[in-house]
Parts: C-alpha cells; sequence; structure tokens
C-alpha cells in the first residue's frame, strides 16, 4: 500500500524520501511520474481527497465542495470593486479531473516572446516539441469528432458561419474506445464533477498512475505548511516539507493537529499559482528581487446564457468542440461550456419564480463564454493565515475589452438564433434583440457590476534567466535555494492566452528531465 | 443574533421556487448550501456571517413589523430583500446574490427537481451516492 488518508493516520508522520512533490495536478503528477519512474523515491503531498473513477458523483451537492477548493468560490478581489472568482481542483489529479480537458500547445507567438523577454534559449516551439509530443501521447490528445459534438456546438458553428467569423476545432485529452460513444454523448455536464468513465483522461488516471505503479508514495489530506531549508555557504538548500493532516476543508478541524515532516534530496512544489507563492512566503522564502506573487494572469472570463426556441439538451454531448477564435488576436476567444442545473442556477442573475421560469426552460439554454487575455498583472501577497491574500485590478483596457468580448458573444448568440439572453451584468440582466445588443457598452457598466470568473491562474513565480526577474531559473530551480523546483502555471512569464493544461505538463516534463541530470 | 442555519433557512423562502417538492427537498437543500458556506475562505466565511447577523438585525429598522429577518413571514422576508435589491448598494447586492446563489446550487441540484426541469442523464453513467455521506456533513465550522 502507498497511499494513506487523514482516517488512517493517528500519530505524527515522519517520512524521507528522494523528492517531496507537494501538490498532484498538471505539475506535480507529471513531474512525480518522470521521476518515479527513473527509480527515484517520490512522495506526494496532496491536501486533498483521492477520489478514483468510480466515486465521481453526478451530485454535485456531493463532488463540488470535495473536490474543489472553497467550494469552488474564492473571489479575487481588485480596485474599483472589480471581482473575479477564481475556482481550482483540491483532489488528487487536481485541475485536471475538473477541467473541460482542453489541450492547446502554446501559441508560437507566445513562446517567442517568453523567449526574448526571459532569456530561455530552448523555449521556441521546436525546442519545446518533444515534451508536448510525449504528454499528447500519454493522455491521448485529439480533435473531437463531429459525431459527438453537442447541438449548441453545432449552433455556435451555424451563428459564427453566418458573421463570417472564423472557427477551431478543439482538441481534448479523452480516450476513444468502443464504448466510450456513450459516454461523449451524454455526460458534457459532469466533466465538472470528475469524469464517472474515465474518457477524460486526466492526471488521476495517467500520470498519478503510473508514478503510483512505479513506487511512489502519496498523503492525502496532507497541507504543506512550509518547506525545509538549511544553509549552503551563503544561499539555502531545501531539505523538506512540514505541515498538517488536514479536513476535508483544508482545515486542521477542532482536534489536536497532526504534524507530518518530510526530509527530502529536493523538493518540488507544484501547487499551481496562488498556493505556491503563498507556501513560499509562509516558509519565508520570497526572492530578493521581490519577484515571488507578483505578475499573476487570470484570463478572466465571463458567460451568457441563451435560449433558444428548440430544445439543445446541450449536456448531450462533449463538453467542446470547437471554439471561435476570429478576435483571437485582439486577446478574444468565444468557447461553449455547460453546466450542471445546479450551477446553472448560482449564475443566474435573478432568484424565486423568475428563476424557476428559466430552469423549466433548462432543455432550451446555451451557456457560452468569452475569455481575455489579460494585458495587467495582479498579486499573491503575504497573508496571515490559511488564505493568501491575492489582488487583482482589472484596468479600464481589459474592462474595454471584456465588455467588447460580451457584445460580440450576444452578437453570436443572435446570429445562432437565441430569443433571449441573460447577461453577466448586475444592471441588465437580459435583452431580447440583436439591437439591444448596443445597450452593453451604452450602459458603460463599472468593473464591479461585471460577473468575472476563471480557472487559469498564472505566473507568480516567474521563470526567467534573470536574477532580477525571475523566481526560478529556467530549469525551473529556485534562484535563491538550491533543490527547490516549481512545476506549476506560476513558473510562466505571461499569460498564455490559450488553457494552460497542456503547456504546464510540457514544462513539468522539461523540468523533471532536467532534474533528473542533477546528482544528489 | 441570527447563525447560518436560521438565516439560511429564512432566505430559502426568498429564494426557492413554490413547487410541490420544495418542502421535502427544503432539509436537504439547506445541509448542502452549509457545506458549501463551512468550505469557503475563512476571511470570506467572517465576512459573511457578520453580514448574515447586521442583515438580520436590520430587519428591525424596516417597516414589515420592525422584527429581524429570520422572525418576518415569507412575504415581508420577500418585500424587504427586494427592497434592499432597489437600493442598489453593491456589497448587499453581492450578498444577497451569493447566499441565493449558494442555496439555489442546492436546490437545483436536486435530482428530485431534474425530471421537472427535463434533465436527465443515461443511468449507465451515474454511479450515484458513491462519494461518502461524511462530505455532506452540515456543520459549518471553519476553524
Amino acid at each position: 500500500m502507498n497511499i494513506w488518508t487523514p482516517e488512517q493516520i493517528h500519530s505524527e508522520v515522519r517520512e524521507q524520501c528522494d523528492v517531496c512533490v507537494v501538490g498532484t495536478g498538471a505539475g506535480g503528477a507529471v513531474s512525480g511520474a518522470i521521476l518515479a519512474q527513473a527509480g527515484l523515491d517520490v512522495l506526494f503531498l496532496e491536501e486533498g481527497p483521492m477520489v478514483k473513477t468510480e466515486a465521481f458523483s453526478s451530485d454535485a451537492r456531493r463532488s463540488i465542495p470535495t473536490l474543489y477548493r472553497h467550494s469552488g468560490i474564492t473571489p479575487i478581489a481588485g480596485r474599483r470593486g472589480s471581482r473575479v472568482i477564481f475556482s481550482e481542483g483540491r483532489c488528487v489529479g487536481g485541475s485536471t479531473v475538473l477541467n473541460a480537458g482542453i489541450c492547446y500547445r502554446t501559441p508560437r507567438h507566445v513562446l517567442e516572446q517568453w523567449q526574448t523577454q526571459e532569456g530561455l534559449k530552448d523555449f521556441g516551439p521546436e525546442g519545446l516539441d518533444p515534451y508536448f509530443q510525449q504528454v499528447e501521447q500519454r493522455i491521448s490528445v485529439q480533435e473531437v469528432p463531429r459525431a459527438f459534438w453537442s447541438r449548441d456546438t453545432f449552433l455556435l458553428e451555424e451563428g459564427a458561419k453566418r458573421l463570417g467569423w472564423h472557427t477551431t476545432p478543439i482538441k481534448r485529452n479523452i480516450r476513444l474506445e468502443e464504448g466510450a460513444a456513450s459516454c461523449l454523448s451524454q455526460c458534457s455536464t459532469l466533466c465538472t464533477q470528475g469524469c464517472p468513465t474515465a474518457t477524460k483522461q486526466s492526471a488521476l488516471i495517467t500520470y498519478m498512475e503510473d508514478a503510483l505503479a512505479a513506487g511512489a508514495r502519496l498523503y492525502t489530506g496532507a497541507r504543506a505548511e512550509s518547506v525545509l531549508t538549511e544553509p549552503l555557504k551563503n544561499r539555502r538548500q531545501a531539505r523538506g516539507v512540514q505541515g498538517w493532516i488536514v479536513d476535508r476543508n483544508g482545515k486542521t478541524g477542532k482536534r489536536a493537529p497532526i504534524p507530518f515532516h518530510v526530509q527530502a534530496k529536493a523538493v518540488v512544489l507544484a501547487g499551481g499559482a496562488i498556493q505556491t507563492p503563498h507556501l513560499l512566503f509562509r516558509s519565508g522564502l520570497s526572492t530578493r528581487n521581490g519577484q515571488v506573487g507578483q505578475n499573476l494572469y487570470l484570463h478572466p472570463n465571463t458567460k451568457i446564457i441563451g435560449l433558444f426556441d428548440e430544445p439543445i439538451e446541450a449536456w448531450r454531448g462533449s463538453i467542446q468542440g470547437l471554439q471561435v477564435d476570429q478576435f483571437a488576436d485582439e486577446g478574444c476567444t468565444f468557447f461553449i461550456t455547460f453546466l450542471p442545473p445546479g450551477i446553472m442556477a448560482f449564475g443566474l442573475p435573478m432568484h424565486g419564480e423568475p428563476a424557476y421560469e428559466v430552469m423549466q426552460q433548462y432543455r432550451h439554454l446555451a451557456h457560452w463564454g468569452v475569455l481575455i487575455e489579460d494585458t495587467h498583472s495582479g498579486a499573491v501577497l503575504p497573508a496571515r493565515g490559511p488564505d493568501p491574500n491575492i489582488r487583482y485590478d482589472i484596468t479600464p483596457a481589459d474592462r474595454e475589452r471584456i465588455l467588447t468580448g460580451i457584445e460580440r458573444l450576444a452578437t453570436l448568440f443572435f446570429s445562432a438564433g437565441a430569443r433571449r439572453l441573460l447577461l453577466p451584468l448586475k444592471r441588465l440582466h437580459e435583452i431580447r434583440q440583436p439591437e439591444e445588443v448596443r445597450k452593453i457598452k451604452g450602459l458603460d457598466p463599472p468593473v464591479s457590476d461585471i460577473d468575472l470568473f476563471t480557472v487559469h491562474a498564472m505566473g507568480t513565480c516567474r521563470m526567467s534567466a534573470s536574477v532580477a526577474r525571475g523566481v526560478v531559473n529556467p530549469s525551473q530551480e529556485h534562484f535563491e535555494v538550491d533543490r527547490l523546483f516549481i512545476s506549476d502555471a506560476s513558473v510562466f512569464p505571461g499569460p498564455t492566452r490559450v488553457n494552460p493544461m497542456l503547456t504546464i505538463m510540457a514544462l513539468a516534463t522539461r523540468a523533471a528531465t532536467n532534474l533528473l541530470q542533477r546528482t544528489f | 443574533m441570527s447563525n447560518p442555519e436560521k438565516f439560511l433557512q429564512a432566505f430559502m423562502g426568498v429564494v426557492l421556487p413554490k413547487i410541490p417538492e420544495q418542502e421535502a427537498m427544503a432539509q436537504q437543500t439547506l445541509a448542502s448550501a452549509l457545506v458549501m458556506l463551512g468550505a469557503l475562505p475563512v476571511r470570506l466565511h467572517r465576512v459573511l456571517r457578520a453580514a448574515m447577523t447586521l442583515f438580520d438585525l436590520g430587519g428591525i429598522g424596516y417597516r414589515c413589523g420592525g422584527r429581524p429577518f429570520t422572525r418576518m413571514n415569507v412575504d415581508q422576508r420577500q418585500r424587504y430583500v427586494a427592497w434592499i435589491q432597489r437600493l442598489q448598494i453593491g456589497p448587499l447586492l453581492d450578498f444577497i446574490k451569493l447566499m441565493s446563489g449558494l442555496l439555489m446550487f442546492a436546490f437545483y441540484q436536486d435530482p428530485r427537481l431534474w425530471p421537472r426541469i427535463g434533465y436527465a442523464i443515461d443511468a449507465d453513467i451515474i454511479k450515484q451516492g458513491v462519494v461518502r455521506d461524511e462530505h455532506l456533513d452540515p456543520r459549518t465550522d471553519s476553524q
């Protein structure tokens, strides 16, 4: 047995290993698997629970508080009353268990920008190609066949075609074997609660399985409190991790807290762009250049709910199969998503009888979004207590971009045949005619009046060749702490403009390969 | 003085539609909303608890009977919330939206409601009730 849960632990834990990996999402699982398969003794620490495929529930009342940090509601505040709700996984496999499985390679121009800006020599598309290939093969990245498209995907395509807007098929990490068709034709709403058919090739059922099969050990319900270091000449060197065994909410509870200590020759942090800098601050390991926690990018996005005359039953079919990228160069991309009834109701701009009237037309609803490439960054700041202090402002330029995105998305909906739109604006809940689209900008809503969400946090421990600009070097090792590596979206030098999962996994592959060259 | 359970119970009368299943679903709705509330970030959780108390006390000054929100009848509660919404005060609107969001989530996610809205998933995909029940513990302790 190499998996421990909080229920099995009754006294202080003391462990030793070669590499301690904090987090089991896209970055941690890949790093740990590669290191374990190379023969290193790897120990994972995961704050959330391990929920296996056969235990995923269609009942979001159970799965959301279990699998998501803060039930998926982490508010990120900024000036002028702006608020972005951030959701991330807190379970074995991390957000890869809960996302739609969209797999994009980092766009060429983004990589070239990172290369030039941060002096990352091998960061061109060619340099990273072997790592992308390796990941794509392991998690089975492929285009979603049209046969599995949901009805609203076809409506999106028709609407875009009428407007002359460009669309691109989406690739996902899906295993299409005999029998899988029944899954993809039925479960659009379940992706966000864990794929119950193992069609989505999340880190839980790929890299974590590889790692555990190679002998890695896993502690669940283990919250890392700090990275342990020791002096090394005029620097420091990582020597382990300590923390607490926690309950389902990530808290130590009222019982006497149970501590754990892991002694390791190297430590890999992979808690994501919010938790990793928070852990560095708690450990007293911010860099002299003040860059830890800075450069937070979020890809803020917002959604419109459209009502169509025809029943769509948008939960039937793959959650995403197509995106509209006509305005990608302007930092604006349109996508489809669909939500189970409870989460859909959560996002409605009304409650009571008017909300019920909308929900009775659930079969006629489509739920499309617009994702914005942010031009301005926020920060994760030092904080006392268990939760990080996150600041992120929506600048006037980004607000303009968001409102333009909402207008265009509304236009797309009407072009696709929608007859009523529910908007993410506090003072304009709905419009029913294409002519009303101009009301959106005409209203000139402040940022505090726009409902914004994100599942993409990036860039708080920037990778750079420059000690003055980065938290980690091009090998993803902390500039001031030997043998402390970071392998998650926090190392991104900027926003990827696309879903970041594949980039995280490719960089984790590269970092783990580099780490194997080191001798301990 | 309001507590989260009493407050959410009172708020349910404002947020949920009047349908025959409502009473049967009420207890589960409340329990699920409390679980969601308990899992929120500690700072937000504290702010919400304070806001619930203030909202409840604010009812005393409201003309519908001049009593706390949790002791008003349903009609009075609905009028009170509608009045607050008309004031268009951002933080209050956010508070009402989050509270109603938690309850609406818990209510509409109840499979007993799904036939009414036409939602159905193939039975062979659903693996019901397999996330253990201790995750539905209604306690809201955040420490």
